[in-house]
């Protein structure tokens, strides 16, 4: 099992490396390279996971290649086997495989055809390191690379000017969390002395819960541990107050919007905070902090959303207010509900984004939902598609997104978070409102398409930007109903997450099963609020029966996102530039370089010219210098004694 | 008696004297004459690994530690005669008496090695000498060369004059010209004496001739004239036998006769080791001449190897064995590729003569920058372990301060270093450059091990804690 998670692992790695030797070679060999490479990734997921769940395995920790090792810790290359971490690798390669297909056909007419599938080949593979690490290094390393390939992703297209800002912010905004997950690795070294996740979770329970005072308040080591790194998460997971990189990501080439959202980035603070688990059970005060950063960014960034008109702005917004969700559902200590909210929501993003891939090449790269209409007939796979997808994003009963995102408002009620509760029931209205606003707006009324096209029902896309449609929709809609029952009865995530009782419990005292759920909850307010969205967009978009003027001031605060817009756009930049400055001119260039660094250069140099004149070539000069350099000596030695 | 025969010196000494007869007859088939030099030092390593006689003659030594280190010289002079021959025959002046003359060289070399006594010492000293007098005057054509044998001649003989007066200065006060007699001597000496003052005397005029023929600050002072006057497989030859073997001559003499004298010796020579490495780099700076330059970075790395000596311990004894090792596959690689190319139809005088051979031979221009990277200490190569171990030897005795500034010499040396990596890839200048050989495998292999026992130090760690082992073994 080890070896074949090994090859696993390396498969997109060696593709990588594969496709930048050979450069120049023609545009079937990269796409061959690419998509095997993650084709054998993904079939060896599903293997492994299936011989993980058919031979009872437990999760094992293996240690596979060492770097470094010094006193304080040491450094190396290890996996982590478990039902989790198979899981999401699971999740990761098929997505990631679906979208490999998918641009073959999206970036047929790109000149860099090469240079998209080896990012998004490291990409893969930067993922599946996080996935599968066992120690805090390894994360730090793999976490530091997908941050690297998303940057080099987003600033895909490198002549698009909006393009090169928006990496540069993604690529800022995610430093600020990498300071945090750096100062939670040196915190770890420092009181555990070891990264390695095992020995952490066996030391954990005796760690003498050290205070530390930060700020005027105490905490005990490892809540600030975990609040550091959850600092982190909330960087790569785009939460208030880190999130406005992530509609801006956007810029990239649509297929890798579907990479970052479903698969390869967003998740991954989610995954690192259900993978340590059982590190954050212990916090005190931090899982809380958790559960209303959750929240407030699924409600607010939600709001965020309605006011937006680009298409694909529209969904990213909307993947902030799922993640929201996760990490609420996270916060509440149902860490296998926000997994398996990751795993439906990776599938229905992934799909969602596909389609908007699909209309956006259909509509020659216009993505102004105002400027799209009525492509419900030219575009009919797209249409159902989008259509599934759509009513599971939006939790439509007995689809995916139904069963966790619903599963995870009801939990959080039962535990009795009560504002939390309110803002993620809210936020349903808002989902369904601006997921119908795409919907009706895109499909129906009169088609923007120009004639000569509009009637021309056989080349919608490529096939192979269709396949993969199709091939989402499965999972998008049904997984949810297949493992929602062993979900919730803690048998997939047993070994691997803590508090999996809580699950239980609830689902014990309050879904009982799958089909009871889905009864019960045409019952409950949830599905009221969802009804209500849908009447209410239904004339609102569709009918266009009444009009609602929002005022102003309001608009322009939620278009401003509250003011995180301007914050990164003029204030931050302005006080870092004008700090960057200062460094540059008078501690760089004066000081360091001119002062010290050249300074030193000139006078070393110039001492250099000087003695080389000792050197005259002269025999009697030479032998007046051995002579004196003897009587030296013997000074030196009557000096010495 | 009848083994004394098979002793690699006696060997060679034969064997070269047969072949200058020969060479008399058959002066056209030189290529003949040269197989039958490198036979002959093929047959006289073999003798030299497997004959190991336990015990010392009076005066003369054999032990693993002299046979492993001949073996070691003489696979060096193979290696050397090898780039030689093909570097004279392709400047069209080539003749046997090169290789002859080398030979008594490092009979030489030999000698010096394998003395038990002091006389015995000089008369190697003075073989090395002669044989390199003839050696740097052998480019008649060249005024330069001519200068440099003159000058090296002159002071060679000023050199001798002081290591004799030493010796007489030795074998008055203590009345024995044997190593072990002198330790005895020295041992029993009361230390305010008169006697123990004029033994200290002679050791300091020993030490100040010994390192004039190293080549270490404040006696270096020819050593850049004659690197750059002579041919470029003369200064190889220079840069490395003579080298290793004045190093054996020091370990001997500081560790067996003089090992009482420690407390004085050990400042002396850190004295001469830092003065070494600070001249070598501060001169190095503003050279132009490639062989020059190469000559002022000998100079300090000598001065590592003299200052890890001086530490009198068994760090410091490793080091300076590792160091030196190094430091002659370093040298061998580095003049050896300069040997192989020429530039606007003369050898390689100047830095600048290498701009561009990166675009047109890359193959030597790899080979120079991972010598250059080397010799500037830079990880993962070998370059950088002999440094650090030295440095650690340093820091081991706390001698931080020194340390410190051996640091900052590495840093400013690895400028001039990193200057020839610069000019041969990033200057272009057009120069006439060609190679007689597109490739070679020893020099290749060369410059392998510089990085695969970089990559691997603990191989060459262990060789040298053997070596030190042995030497260690003989001196009780």
């Amino acid at each position: 099992m080890t070896a074949l998670t090994i090859i696993l692992l390396i498969s997109p790695l060696i593709g990588t490396l594969l496709l930048l030797t050979c450069q120049n070679r023609s545009k079937k060999y990269s796409i061959l390279i690419s998509n095997i490479s993650i084709l054998i990734s993904f079939l060896l997921s599903l293997f492994i996971l299936y011989l993980y769940y058919s031979s009872n395995s437990v999760p094992q920790s293996i240690n596979v290649l060492t770097f470094a090792d010094i006193k304080l810790f040491s450094l190396y290359f290890g996996l982590y086997i478990d039902s989790l971490s198979l899981v999401m690798s699971s999740v990761v390669t098929s997505v990631s495989l679906l979208v490999h297909y998918y641009s073959i056909s999206y970036m047929k007419h790109d000149r860099s055809f090469n240079r998209f599938f080896i990012y998004t080949n490291f990409f893969t593979f930067s993922m599946l390191l996080i996935v599968f690490s066992n120690n805090f290094l390894q994360l730090f390393i793999g976490w530091e690379l997908v941050g690297l390939s998303s940057y080099l992703l987003i600033g895909f297209w490198i002549k698009k000017e909006s393009a090169i800002s928006a990496n540069y912010k993604a690529f800022l905004v995610n430093r600020v969390g990498d300071v945090g997950l750096l100062l939670g690795l040196c915190l770890i070294l420092l009181s555990y002395s070891t990264t390695d996740y095992n020995q952490i979770f066996e030391i954990k329970n005796s760690i003498d819960m050290d205070r530390m005072d930060i700020f005027g308040y105490s905490f005990s080591a490892l809540s600030a541990i975990c609040m550091l790194l959850f600092i982190g998460a909330m960087a790569k997971s785009a939460q208030v107050p880190l999130q406005f990189w992530l509609p801006d990501s956007m810029e990239g080439p649509t297929p890798i919007s579907a990479l970052i959202h479903a698969a390869t980035m967003v998740t991954a603070g989610i995954y690192m905070v259900a993978r340590l688990s059982p590190l954050y059970e212990l916090t005190d005060g931090v899982l809380i902090f958790i559960l209303y950063i959750g929240s407030i960014t699924a409600f607010f960034l939600g709001l965020v959303a309605l006011v937006q008109n680009d298409i694909k702005r529209i969904i990213a917004y909307s993947t902030i207010s799922q993640l929201g969700y996760m990490t609420a559902a996270l916060g509440a200590s149902l860490y296998s509900l926000a997994m398996f909210h990751l795993i439906t929501h990776a599938f229905f993003k992934a799909l969602l984004f596909l389609c908007a891939g699909s209309i956006i090449i259909k509509c020659h790269h216009e993505q102004d939902i105002r400027k799209i209409a009525g492509l419900r007939k030219v575009m009919p796979i797209t249409y159902l598609a989008f259509l599934y997808a759509s009513l599971s994003l939006i939790g439509f009963p007995l689809t995916s997104g139904f069963y966790s995102k619903e599963s995870i408002i009801d939990a959080v009620g039962y535990f009795g978070h009560t504002i939390p509760y309110l803002m993620l029931l809210l936020s349903i209205f808002t989902t369904t409102l601006y997921t119908s606003k795409i919907f009706f707006k895109v499909f129906f009324g009169k088609c923007s398409l120009p004639k000569s096209e509009e009637n021309n029902f056989k080349i919608e896309n490529d096939r192979q930007m269709l396949l993969p449609l199709f091939v989402l929709t499965a999972p998008a809609v049904f997984l949810g109903l297949f493992i929602y029952d062993p979900l919730m009865m803690g048998l997939l995530f047993q070994d691997s997450l803590a508090a999996n009782e809580l699950t239980i419990s609830f689902y014990n005292n309050y879904v009982i099963n799958s089909l009871n759920f889905f009864l019960h909850s045409f019952m409950t307010i949830n599905f009221l609020i969802l009804f209500a969205g849908l009447i209410f967009s239904y004339f609102y978009f569709y009918k266009r029966s009444f009009d609602i003027s929002i005022p102003r001031f309001i608009r322009a605060v939620i278009e401003k996102e509250y003011g995180f817009d301007s914050l990164s756009r003029y204030f931050i930049p302005r006080i870092q530039n004008n700090i960057s400055r200062f460094l540059w001119k008078d501690i760089d260039i004066s000081t360091i370089d001119n002062g010290l660094i050249n300074n030193t250069s000139n006078i070393i140099n110039s001492l250099s010219n000087k003695v080389k004149k000792l050197q005259t070539g002269y025999i009697y000069h030479y032998s007046l210098i051995i002579i004196s350099a003897l009587i030296l000596l013997l000074i030196i030695m009557r000096i010495a004694h | 008696m009848f083994d004394l025969f098979y002793i690699p010196e006696i060997i060679l000494s034969i064997g070269i004297l047969l072949v200058i007869v020969i060479d008399l007859y058959i002066e056209k088939q030189k290529y003949f004459s040269y197989l039958l030099i490198q036979f002959l030092i093929i047959l006289a390593s073999f003798y030299a690994l497997t004959e190991v006689p336990t015990h010392a003659y009076s005066s003369y030594e054999f032990s693993k530690f002299t046979s492993l280190i001949k073996f070691l010289l003489l696979v060096g002079a193979l290696i050397i005669f090898h780039y030689t021959y093909r570097h004279l025959n392709y400047l069209n002046n080539l003749k046997i008496e090169y290789f002859t003359i080398s030979v008594l060289g490092l009979i030489g070399t030999m000698i010096m090695i394998s003395a038990y006594s002091l006389l015995m010492l000089y008369l190697g000293i003075e073989l090395l000498s002669l044989a390199l007098y003839a050696l740097i005057g052998f480019n008649k054509a060249s005024k330069l060369s001519s200068e440099a044998a003159i000058k090296y001649y002159i002071l060679g003989a000023m050199s001798s004059g002081i290591l004799l007066f030493g010796i007489s200065l030795i074998y008055g006060f203590t009345g024995s010209i044997d190593y072990f007699e002198i330790a005895e001597q020295i041992s029993s000496v009361n230390n305010n004496s008169v006697q123990f003052l004029g033994i200290i005397f002679g050791m300091i005029f020993i030490t100040a001739s010994l390192c004039f023929k190293f080549g270490a600050a404040p006696f270096h002072i020819w050593v850049p004239d004659i690197y750059q006057g002579s041919l470029v497989s003369t200064t190889i030859l220079l840069s490395t036998l003579p080298k290793v073997a004045v190093f054996v001559v020091f370990l001997k003499l500081y560790f067996i006769p003089f090992i009482t004298l420690a407390f004085i010796w050990s400042d002396i020579l850190i004295f001469i080791g830092i003065a070494s490495i600070v001249i070598g780099s501060i001169f190095a700076l503003t050279q132009e001449n490639m062989k020059r330059l190469l000559a002022y970075s000998a100079i300090s790395n000598i001065g590592f190897i003299i200052l890890a000596m001086g530490l009198v311990t068994d760090d410091g004894l490793n080091a300076s064995l590792y160091y030196t090792i190094v430091y002659s596959f370093t040298a061998l690689a580095s003049f050896g590729i300069i040997t192989h190319i020429t530039s606007n139809s003369h050898g390689i005088e100047d830095i600048s003569d290498l701009a561009g051979l990166s675009k047109t031979h890359p193959y030597f221009a790899i080979l120079i920058l991972i010598t250059m990277l080397s010799s500037a200490g830079i990880p993962p190569l070998i370059g950088f372990h002999a440094k650090l171990m030295v440095i650690q030897a340093l820091i081991n005795n706390s001698y931080i301060i020194l340390s410190v500034l051996v640091v900052l010499m590495t840093v400013i040396s690895a400028y001039y270093y990193l200057r020839i990596i610069k000019t041969i890839y990033f200057e272009n200048r057009e120069n006439l450059i060609s190679t007689y050989t597109r490739n070679n495998i020893l020099l290749s292999i060369n410059v392998i091990l510089l990085l695969g026992l970089g990559v691997f130090p603990f191989i060459m760690f262990d060789i040298t804690s053997y070596l030190a082992s042995i030497l260690v073994d003989i001196s009780i």
